[in-house]
């Protein structure tokens, strides 16, 4: 995984365009989201690279800009794929949340560019963390209701 | 002690409060603030909290007496739980604003405090703990299936055609 030095400077009009559309970020204002672009690292991983394996401890939320990511769980048959993350979408939002291990790897399957915000930027910015942590908590939710109704 | 709004607080409610998980994290001023927006309900033996369906914007701390949660099922209710002061209900009602998926039905006399959305956001520190606190919360019961039988996830990534955040 390779980090870019520092924040980004230069404010992307295109890049605050795209976070707008997250959904993690539904809810917050422009300013605010010019607050995540200067909280977060930008962080490029190459075809079949990680930016997290399974075990690893990371309380870094992952919002992926370009290309595409596998989420992988292994099983005692190798790697077996959950899911893919497109453009726009947030990932690593569990051990976001509780700080746990990773249970899964997410293995770039092409060139990939995302923002990667650290849990500890958000103790300084309340506005902000109180919408993102509504918006994690409302995901998180809705997929615990369908896990209910599937189980 | 009083509130933002110079009400009288209620000390035991302000200990209580602090035994509760979603509010940990809280100081006791935070927890007195925090009364101050929330309303105390008392419902009779056999009344319903809220009923299946209802639309839903807050949760309840239930501090006496005992309720039970019930889901409707073809031949009657099934129950899903029985709380006891101290314990939440309604949660996730609070982030996702829908409407309940179950009813909570008071089988003894109950006290509990009600707080909505509007409630806790008015003040934005307060709120970032507490949806912190309730997005941990419900992470820990979506663990809870990927630990049991992680095929579930698979199922719910077919079912909901969006990708999972992973862990």
């Amino acid at each position: 995984m390779e980090t870019t030095v520092g924040s980004p400077k230069v404010l992307d009009d295109a890049l605050i365009r795209a976070l707008s559309r997250v959904n993690l970020f539904e809810g917050l204002s422009r300013t605010q989201l010019i607050w995540i672009i200067n909280a977060t690292s930008r962080v490029v991983v190459d075809t079949d690279k990680l930016f997290y394996d399974s075990g690893e401890v990371t309380e870094v939320l992952f919002i992926l800009i370009t290309g595409g990511v596998a989420i992988e769980k292994k099983t005692k048959n190798g790697w077996r794929m959950l899911g893919e993350t497109s453009p726009g979408h947030a990932f690593a939002e569990l051990a976001f949340i509780d700080s746990r291990p990773h249970t899964t790897r997410a293995r770039a399957v092409s060139k990939s560019l995302a923002l990667s915000l650290h849990k500890y930027r958000l103790s300084s910015a309340h506005d902000v963390s109180m919408v993102l942590y509504r918006n994690i908590a409302a995901m998180q939710s809705q997929r615990l209701r369908q896990l209910n109704e599937i189980s | 002690m009083t509130d933002s709004r110079g009400h009288a607080i209620d000390d035991s409610l302000v200990t209580v409060l602090g035994k509760v998980p979603l509010f940990a994290g809280l100081s006791r001023l935070q927890l007195v603030f925090l009364l101050g927006a929330a309303s105390r309900v008392v419902i009779p033996a056999d009344q319903l909290f809220f009923d299946e369906g209802d639309s839903a914007d807050s949760l309840y701390v239930f501090v006496a007496g005992e309720a039970v949660v019930e889901k409707r099922i073809t031949n009657g209710w099934r129950l899903l739980a029985t709380l006891r002061p101290g314990q939440t209900v309604g949660e996730m009602a609070v982030v996702d604003r829908s409407t309940r998926s179950a009813r909570v039905r008071a089988i003894k006399s109950c006290v509990a405090i009600r707080l909505d959305s509007a409630g806790l956001e008015s003040s934005q520190e307060i709120a970032a703990t507490v949806y912190r606190n309730i997005a941990a919360t419900i992470t820990a019961r979506v663990r809870g299936y990927t630990d049991a039988d992680d095929r579930r996830l698979e199922q719910l990534s077919l079912a909901a055609d969006r990708p999972l955040g992973g862990s």
